[in-house]
């Protein structure tokens, strides 16, 4: 068996509001995924998918449970190190692109490489190959607000790339884009998913993005009450799958 | 429509707070100045000066420039916080014209409000700062008033006056744009346009206006009124140009570069190049600020820490006692000292021309070089052949009476004349090295010969009596350059400090982004130090710049001009980086 790259233990989320009445957003979830693996999370609203990606990407604590990406306990960790950690092993895909506007294509792209003070050579050669895949070479000087919604989002998918992270995560990152491009992105991540076994972890209420997944989970409640696999199925008859199942789901 | 409007005021209540705040600061600034502008006879009975009314006109001129700069962004800043709001309300039907009013009475209110609370913030703020540095500067001065209805008065009116004509400004500027780009406004980002050839051109066309301007300070005097606003117009113009187009290229050229492939380098540059259009104008006006508020320290401290050696260049001797229970064993490297002996009789002090014989005495002449001078001995026969020489007798006479002037000395021939005029009694001078060295027993001595014989510090002859004298004159000036320095530097650093923290919502989300990819939180305070480092740092520069070149403006009014400009300077840097600070922490308690 591949060796997994993320292990999410019995993860428990609550939150308590103003007035003290308690919410239990996850409870007792479990994942594993194996490496180079890509993963997609369906679910309705409320159903906690965006807490368990945020946990998931260290960017909120639970209330309970463990979790480990590439063997490292990541709920133990220093700030700097969890900053460190981003920095390195993980990428972020996000519905509204979250590129900074006053920073260039090329800037943007670049950033995690220079915050980790990567050579000038490395990170020229890294942009480069990281926009031919994602066809943007001819916008790298140009600034964000200068580009269409689908261009902005193979930004961002070439930002959460460049540093090769073991592990990229994309919170409806066909959100806001329309069918054409959102078509292109989910092949785009298809190719960065297979031809450099990057594992992809993707929230999404598009059960066509999810078709391009290879496991999908679905969540109720804060629990993962159904998993479809692609297995041998082609991309089309995984969809159709998923849509007939969302259909007896709901 | 109110309803939107005060949910909107709870949704972003911190933006609100900090532009608040920053009104009630700047218009408490305005009445802590106006108090004392329009204080006349506070002004005029502690100035020597008789321009001190029109400096101060000028400064409280200079203080509503600033003020309407700061007005204009800070209404400016309320129209973005509630442009989307009011493309949602156009949305749902309502009229330009209704949204309109709906802006003026925000605007009104907001203006209304903040100026009444920033008056009594003004009062309680002159109060503090004016007993604090009448405390500091061990003085006491006439008609100083806290409470001025006239003060209060001018603030209220120009404040509201400002909010109205940026209420009609903005309501204008509001309808012209249409709903899709008001809904959309907050996405909007401003970008600067990069000229190859202008910019280099204007930058060294804003340097050469900057050199002009420094060349002709010193000369301003001879230029007249006209020169000095030529030489204002050519610094300001100058500092823009010369500023904006510098940071521009440079960010221009840094971008692309390695040095810019380096940690959070390139992120600081794109935010630089970002505020540029947005900060230009106010790094301009506030770097002409500093210089003002540095120059104001610079020359009332100058006049006040030139007392001393100006103390002690018309003095013939450093002290004079009339009481025998005061001892000058105590004094360090006595140079010279002699006793001689007087009497009074009907307003007169009589003399000993004999005692002038046997022990000289001294008196100052000048030596037809310039203003140097240098001792004279005089004897009693000198004395009495020379008419009007006994002048140098007026000093001790004036003493002798307890008058600040106007004592009448007469020299007669020998013991005998001087003892028919009345009890005999005498005077001891000394002259020491050291002024400085000696200053504490000195002052010590001339307050024991005040208790003992009655007569004011003031109106005593020598060192300490002149010092006294002229810090009774100067204090003032010291008080209203310190005063003038402080309100001008609170009111630029709390205007660049608004702006600043204004700006944080568009800044949060790009630092929030940060993050995500893998920033330490160490990171991006050192981001946010460096970024609002660099915006600090340009007015302290130009400022200092400014005021280096243009205090040989006051060399027909001080002899040394510069000798207030390094206490003033380490006085308002501390000031302005403590402002830094608090605004760095700020800033990053609103950034989380």
């Amino acid at each position: 068996m591949t060796e997994p790259v993320l292990i999410a233990d019995k993860l428990n989320k609550t939150y308590t509001s103003a007035a003290g009445v308690e919410q239990h957003v996850l409870k007792d979830l479990s994942l594993t995924v194996p490496r180079g693996e890509f993963v997609a999370i369906m679910g309705p609203s409320g159903s906690g998918k965006s807490t368990l990606l945020n946990i998931l990407s260290t960017l909120m604590k639970p209330t309970e449970g463990a979790v480990a990406i590439n063997n490292k306990d990541i709920l133990h960790m220093t700030d700097d190190e969890i900053s460190n950690f981003r920095g390195r092993d993980m990428g972020f895909i996000f519905q509204s692109y979250n590129l900074i506007e006053s920073l260039t294509v090329r800037e943007n792209i670049a950033l995690p490489l220079t915050l980790q003070k990567a050579k000038s050579r490395v990170i020229n050669d890294a942009v480069a190959k990281v926009a031919a895949l994602l066809h943007i070479s001819e916008y790298l000087d140009k600034y964000p607000s200068e580009l269409s919604g689908g261009q902005q989002q193979r930004v961002g998918a070439a930002r959460a790339l460049v540093h090769e992270p073991a592990l990229i995560f994309g919170d409806e990152p066909t959100g806001a884009l329309d069918s054409e491009n959102a078509r292109e992105m989910m092949n785009y991540l298809t190719t960065i998913n297979q031809e450099r076994e990057i594992s992809i972890v993707m929230v999404t209420h598009d059960p066509f993005s999810a078709s391009f997944a290879s496991r999908i989970l679905f969540l109720t409640d804060g629990q993962i009450t159904k998993t479809l696999t692609r297995d041998d199925r082609s991309r089309e008859d995984f969809y159709n799958y998923v849509l007939s199942e969302l259909g007896n789901f709901n | 429509m109110f309803q939107i409007a005060l949910k909107s005021l709870r949704a972003k209540w911190r933006d609100y707070t900090v532009l608040f705040v920053g009104l009630v600061i700047s218009a408490a600034i305005f009445y802590m100045l106006s108090a004392i502008a329009l204080n006349r006879d506070f002004l005029l009975n502690n100035s020597s000066i008789g321009l001190i009314v029109p400096v101060f006109m000028v400064g409280e001129f200079l203080l509503g420039v600033i003020t309407f700069v700061y007005l204009n962004f800070a209404n400016s800043f309320l129209l973005r916080l509630r442009q989307s709001e009011y493309g949602l309300m156009s949305m749902l039907g309502a009229k330009k014209s209704q949204i309109g009013d709906l802006l003026m009475q925000e605007t009104l209110a907001l203006g209304v409000i903040s100026t009444v609370i920033g008056i009594f913030a003004g009062i309680g703020l002159t109060a503090a700062s004016g007993n604090f540095l009448m405390n500091l500067l061990d003085t006491k001065l006439a008609n100083w008033s806290v409470f001025s209805f006239n003060a209060a008065l001018a603030t209220l009116v120009f404040f509201v006056a400002l909010f109205f004509i940026n209420g009609l400004y903005n309501r204008g500027r509001l309808s012209k744009q249409d709903t899709l780009t008001l809904l959309t406004a907050d996405k909007q980002v401003s970008q600067p346009k990069r000229h190859k050839l202008l910019d280099p051109l204007l930058g060294l066309v804003g340097l050469g206006l900057l050199i002009l301007s420094y060349v002709m300070m010193p000369g301003i005097v001879h230029l007249g009124l006209y020169g000095f606003i030529v030489v204002l117009v050519l610094n300001v113009w100058g500092t823009y140009w010369f500023v904006s187009r510098t940071l521009k290229m440079v960010t221009y050229a840094l971008r692309g570069s390695r040095f810019n492939n380096r940690g959070l380098r390139s992120f600081l540059n794109g935010q630089l190049l970002f505020r540029l259009p947005e900060y230009q104008r106010i790094l301009t006006v506030i770097s002409v600020m500093f210089g003002l508020a540095l120059g104001a320290m610079s020359v009332g401290q100058g006049y006040y820490r030139a007392l001393p050696q100006q103390a002690q260049s018309g003095q013939p001797f450093t002290a004079a006692y009339t009481s025998d229970k005061i001892s000058t064993s105590n004094l360090k490297d006595i140079t010279w000292e002699a006793t001689y002996h007087y009497s009074v009789n009907k307003g007169k002090v009589y003399f000993n021309g004999d005692e002038f014989n046997e022990k000289k005495l001294p008196t100052v002449v000048e030596t037809g070089k310039g203003n140097d001078t240098r001792i004279k001995w005089l004897t009693g026969d000198y004395l009495l052949a020379t008419p009007g020489s006994e002048y140098t007798l007026t000093s001790i006479a004036n003493q002798i009476l307890d008058k600040q002037y106007g004592a009448t000395a007469v020299v007669t021939h020998n013991e005998s004349e001087m003892a028919v005029e009345g009890d005999v009694k005498s005077v001891r001078l000394v002259t020491v090295k050291s002024f400085a060295a000696n200053e504490a027993t000195l002052t010590a001595n001339a307050k024991r010969e005040a208790r003992l014989t009655g007569t004011a510090m003031n109106h005593q002859a020598g060192v300490p009596g002149m010092f006294t004298l002229l810090k009774n004159v100067f204090g003032g000036l010291e008080f209203m350059g310190i005063f003038l320095g402080i309100a001008f530097l609170a009111m630029l650093a709390s205007t660049l400090m608004f702006k600043v923290l204004s700006g944080v919502a568009d800044d949060k989300r790009r630092y929030r982004i940060l993050t995500m990819i893998g920033t330490s939180k160490r990171q991006v305070t050192a981001t946010v130090v460096k970024d609002l480092g660099v915006l600090f740092f340009i007015p302290l520069v130009i400022g200092t710049l400014d005021v280096i070149f243009g205090l040989p403006m006051f060399k027909a009014l001080m002899a040394d001009p510069y000798v207030g400009f390094m206490p003033s300077l380490i006085a308002i840097v501390v000031l302005y980086v403590i402002y830094f600070v608090m605004t760095v922490i700020l800033y990053r308690r609103l950034l989380k």
